[in-house]
């Protein structure tokens, strides 16, 4: 009897120690109980109708922006605590420019342009703080984030379109490629003929060079390649002619050839609409032919941001190094590859210190301090990282060094 | 300023080096996870209709197996109001006599009554205190018999969809996993028992128990027996299709590819990949095995009298006093229709909520 | 982690050096690959007596020494999966000789096979669908262990744990599910479960295309150490063609079922002679913004294999295409030692 409750005793020990990096139950219901108390208030404020457009219309910062992200704070409530996805990011997209959005999964890229379209998973992903300033065809500037739903659908596809990753599954199946095309132009369009209609898909596949665009008007998405339906999705974008197109890794799910076909075409039509693109990826290859401007991000915040010259030229940030030497390059005769050590954290319990210190091989003691402040470097081009403060320092002792031969 | 730069980092860093320890934990695994089985019950609990379901069950089975514990009456024990009864049976005897006048032997039939030993005949009852559904026309308890027949509903239930799973699993991943003719054969049996209308088989079947003899108390067995007979098909399908879809998926290679036991697949990477669906299935088919065994008690071949089942007492409403029952005493009959919509609809609360809480699409 | 545990790897390492009959005969190749052939039937109706084939590996042929890497690089659709799963016998062989360790992998039993499948394993492009969920890891990296019984059952769990621990993973994941992971901890749990079935071969299905870079690099380095420490050979495919640069000895290019340009890494990337592979090397792009290159970029899509082109399969995509390649499909010669090529850009006979 005793040996049975012994062994009882250890088995339940034994559990204990396992289950010790699950929550417990009583933290679960603790922070679900609070993020239900969250989501209740924001999502009363999402569903309002009628809301008089004051509210959210704003003054661009500068009006070569299409858009400008401010501070954009983008959170999901989560059951095992709240996850900081985006966390406090600021950039620009200016008018005609393409912006390249780079970082690992989970760093928060794609949440950023879901949360500009407002299609974050609902209800538990919900734009915490900031702003999104949107410069729309008419020249009022949106306040994205204090855009009701209701409304939030005038801006969709009519102003901003968004590409997929998988071409697969971003088209309907059951549907021909014409219906899908001409469905987007008669939801913005209501008193376009079908006639029109057709004319207008037909001359947007024949601009994403697909080859017979009557042929293709007609057939269902499975008849075509992954490349074709990604050029179909491409001239779906452009039907309402968008002030902005999102790109979300538009290519990864590609061969390099079609890639190659693809990243050439979003060029192309970039000139053609006179408008801009932001490109989410985490090739830094397509970054680097496709962007004007580059922005870095890791762990939800932003940590350099530049042209693309000075992104490649010249990092600072010894994450945007450490990416750039991890790509194997051709013909380079390297023996070993460039690795960064470790994961990104976890962005449930993010630390109070700098998020990449735990992977740098640069940190040095000032790195135990709360989250470096981003600085500019020049005009374009900031960083969030302590080295630069250092660099600075030692900027201004050789300077006085200079002063001091100077004298001498 | 920013060529300096480039300069300057290459003199900073070689001072960092000593700066290299790990942290104990890296910053990934800084954070606690929700273990797999608490996520599926978070989400099963947010649901509110599957506490609805869970919460209404519960009560069932405390008052099915509980109540009888706690109930003074019986199953089949006459409780309610009685009198008693004499009955006059009428008697005619004839008797060959001579008649006197004639002298003839004629037959003469004498007419008598003859007035029986004084013996109890049971009323229903209407709803009081110490019968607080009443009593049917036997006397007996409503609200007791209502818990026997919870107990019979319910295990009988949960038996039947047991065994319904072990076997429609067995044949479903077989037929899954090896395909071709096996598949096909499996399959084709299948259909057949999917063509079969299924209340007019049990009813034939239940009629050939009838003819067998079998004793009241152990055609519920037979009942069961029947019924799992008929309903494994449909898990099978199930498991099947699931099967098929699992054997596609890559670490279904894999296992090919470590060169695991065929048995080993099946059971450590099929079934347990398949058990979410097994279980939501099972749920929602209990409510039709009540269903089902609701009806066969109902048109009198499932649970015999006088032992309790829902059914049963519905039927009450069909027997020589059916039409008074069903007009006038309520209280005998539709308790028990409410319990059998109150289970089915639990189970299927129940069922709807476990699909979705192992749902991965509906993470949260 | 008790130090004898490191010693006992480090034995097996040693044990499995001395052991291995290839070290000795050293130029013997480890795997010999003639003329692999995988048709999968289409659609046989009733009323269509001639079956269509889609010719997925349609006469492939190679040898790999041990401890080499042969790279097969090629679009999506040109059967360089295939030829990985037919290599393993994971699709029966069509046509064609697969000899490993001189026992010709197509004629021996089922039975036979299962035994001998710990020597040649697989690690997969998806690391999210390549184990199963409700399996822990140790019980992943485990099971197969166990059954084919590579180490006795009382040292089972520690040896599971060193092997966690070559490929980077902390003993503490032993008891944690795979959801709970990332992609690239997850294909370091798969390239655990390889690994401890000790392979002397494994075929690399495009294992870093799904990651991102800097966990890319974590794990072709990952590759790389074990290839040196245990004298693992390797056969990855993959579409990227940097990567495949960097880690292979050897390059086959495919296309459409047939080997179009086969030779040494360095003959591949210095001296490119098939167009197909000079448009696939020009396609990678490169981060860098002033390189500017001049691009071959391939019109169209590559045909379905199920109905390739006549003659030369790559002549609807060509720059280059003449009359010759329309009708006549071109055949492997070898124009520099090791350096084998299909096209009638270069004199056939």
């Amino acid at each position: 009897m005793k040996n049975i409750i012994e062994q009882l005793k250890k088995k339940r020990e034994k559990k204990q120690q396992e289950s010790k990096h699950y929550i417990s139950k009583e933290q679960i219901k603790a922070t679900a109980k609070e993020n239900n108390r969250i989501i209740k208030q924001m999502e009363k404020q999402n569903n309002r109708k009628n809301v008089d457009e004051s509210e959210y219309i704003t003054q661009m910062r500068d009006p070569n922006n299409v858009v400008e992200f401010d501070n954009l704070h983008a959170y999901f409530y989560t059951d095992a605590g709240v996850v900081k996805a985006v966390d406090g990011v600021s950039f620009d997209v200016p008018k005609r420019s393409i912006v390249g959005v780079v970082g690992e999964s989970g760093c928060g890229k794609s949440v950023t342009s879901l949360a500009l379209m407002k299609l974050m998973a609902q209800p538990t992903g919900q734009i915490a703080k900031g702003e999104i300033r949107y410069n729309a065809k008419d020249g009022k500037a949106y306040n994205i984030a204090k855009v009701p739903r209701e409304d939030m659908n005038k801006i969709r596809g009519k102003e901003m379109a968004m590409i997929f990753q998988e071409p697969m599954t971003s088209l309907n199946p059951v549907f021909r490629i014409g219906d899908q095309l001409d469905e987007v132009l008669f939801l913005h369009f209501p008193d376009m003929s079908k006639e029109e209609a057709k004319q207008r898909s037909i001359a947007m596949l024949k601009t994403v060079n697909i080859a017979m665009p009557e042929s293709i008007y007609s057939r269902y998405p499975h008849e075509l390649s992954g490349g074709m339906r990604q050029r179909v999705m491409i001239a779906m974008a452009l039907l309402c002619d968008p002030n902005l197109i999102i790109a979300d890794e538009p290519t990864t799910a590609l061969d390099v050839t079609i890639q190659a076909q693809i990243l050439d075409l979003l060029r192309n039509i970039k000139n053609d609409i006179n408008g801009s693109i932001m490109l989410i990826t985490h090739d830094l290859g397509v970054i680097a032919e496709m962007a004007d401007y580059v922005v870095v991000m890791y762990a939800g915040r932003i940590i350099e941001k530049g042209t693309v010259r000075e992104i490649f030229k010249n990092p600072v940030h010894p994450y945007t190094i450490g990416l750039q030497k991890s790509i194997p390059a051709l013909s380079s005769g390297e023996d070993k590859l460039y690795t960064i050590p470790g994961t990104v954290p976890n962005p449930i319990n993010l630390p109070d210190y700098c998020y990449f210190r735990d992977r740098c091989e640069k940190r040095f003691g000032k790195c135990d301090g709360a989250y470096p402040e981003t600085v500019q470097i020049s005009p374009t081009h900031s960083v969030a990282c302590y080295l630069v403060d250092e660099m600075k320092a030692e900027i201004k002792e050789k300077l006085k060094e200079v002063d001091k031969n100077a004298k001498k | 300023m920013s060529t300096l730069v480039n300069e300057l980092d290459k003199n900073i860093l070689p001072d960092q080096e000593n700066n290299n320890e790990k942290p104990e934990v890296s910053l990934a695994d800084s954070a606690k996870v929700i273990s797999p089985g608490r996520l599926v019950l978070r989400r099963f609990f947010r649901s509110k209709l599957s506490m609805v379901g869970l919460i209404t069950l519960a009560l069932m089975f405390a008052f099915s197996f509980l109540g009888p514990v706690i109930s003074p009456w019986g199953e089949v024990q006459p409780t309610g109001d009685f009198k008693w009864v004499t009955s006059i049976l009428p008697h005619q005897i004839k008797v060959t006599e001579i008649n006197e006048d004639t002298g003839l032997e004629e037959v003469v039939t004498y007419y008598f009554s003859e007035v029986s030993d004084p013996y109890k005949v049971y009323t229903k009852t209407p709803p009081s205190w110490t019968h607080p559904l009443g009593t049917d026309q036997y006397g007996y308890d409503v609200l007791t018999r209502l818990m026997y027949g919870g107990r019979v509903s319910l295990t009988l239930g949960f038996i039947v969809i047991f065994s319904e799973v072990i076997i429609g699993m067995f044949f479903g991943s077989i037929s899954g996993y090896f395909g071709g003719a096996t598949d096909q054969i499996i399959m084709r049996v299948v259909d057949v028992f999917n063509c079969l209308p299924g209340l007019p088989i049990l009813m034939l079947a239940a009629a050939l128990i009838d003819g067998w003899g079998v004793p009241a108390r152990l055609r519920i067995y037979y009942l069961m027996g029947i019924l799992t007979f008929f309903g494994w098909s449909g898990i099978a399908r199930l498991v099947r299709g699931q099967v098929l879809g699992i054997r596609e998926l890559e670490y279904m290679t894999a296992a090919e590819a470590t060169g695991l036991t065929t048995s080993r697949k099946i059971f450590k990477h099929i079934i347990p990949n398949v058990m979410p669906q097994i279980i939501v299935q099972a749920t929602l088919g209990l409510g039709g095995i009540i269903l089902s065994e609701s009806t066969l008690s109902y048109l009198g071949i499932g649970v015999p009298f006088p032992y309790a089942a829902w059914g049963t007492m519905i039927s009450s409403t069909s027997g020589a006093e059916g039409r008074d029952i069903l007009q006038n005493y309520p209280n005998i009959w539709v308790p028990a229709g409410i319990c059998i919509v109150l289970a089915v609809l639990a189970f299927n609360f129940i069922g709807d909520g476990l699909r979705d809480a192992f749902d991965p699409r509906m993470r949260r | 982690m008790p130090k004898n545990n490191n010693e006992k790897v480090e034995n097996i390492v040693e044990e499995k050096v001395v052991k291995s009959p290839l070290q000795e005969k050293k130029n013997k190749p480890i795997l010999v690959v003639e003329n692999l052939k995988k048709y999968f039937p289409l659609g046989s109706s009733w009323f269509q007596k001639q079956k269509h084939y889609v010719k997925a590996v349609d006469g492939v042929s190679f040898t790999i020494d041990e401890g080499k890497t042969l790279g097969v690089v090629g679009e999506s659709g040109c059967g360089k999966t295939t030829l990985g799963r037919t290599i393993l016998r994971l699709h029966s062989i069509t046509d064609g000789k697969v000899m490993y360790d001189d026992i010709d992998l197509r004629t021996i039993s089922k039975k036979e096979m299962t035994k001998l499948r710990p020597k040649i394993q697989i690690i997969f492009q998806d690391p999210y669908s390549s184990l199963s969920p409700r399996m822990t890891i140790g019980e992943i990296i485990g099971e197969a262990v166990r059954q084919h019984e590579i180490v006795p059952k009382e040292e089972l769990k520690d040896y599971i744990i060193e092997t966690m621990r070559l490929c980077g993973l902390p003993a503490y994941y032993y008891s944690r599910y795979p959801h709970e992971f990332s992609g690239g901890q997850r294909q370091r749990i798969s390239i655990a479960r390889s690994l401890a079935l000790k392979p002397d071969l494994i075929i690399c299905d495009e294992p870093v295309s799904a990651l991102d870079v800097s966990i890319q690099a974590q794990i072709i380095n990952l590759l790389v150490e074990l290839q040196e420490k245990m004298k693992i050979t390797y056969i990855f495919i993959s579409h990227d063609l940097s990567v495949v640069e960097y880690i292979s000895d050897e390059i086959m290019v495919m296309y459409l079922g047939n080997v179009v340009e086969h030779g040494t890494t360095e003959q591949i990337f210095k001296n490119t002679m098939h167009p197909y592979t000079k448009a696939l090397l020009s396609a990678v792009p490169i981060p860098d913004p002033d390189t500017k290159k001049q691009r071959i970029i391939l019109t169209g899509d590559i045909p379905s294999p199920a109905n390739p082109p006549k003659g030369c399969k790559f002549h609807t995509r060509c720059a280059q295409c003449m009359e010759v390649c329309k009708s006549v499909e071109p055949k492997l010669k070898e124009y520099e030692p090791g350096h084998v090529v299909a096209c009638h850009l270069y004199p056939q006979d």
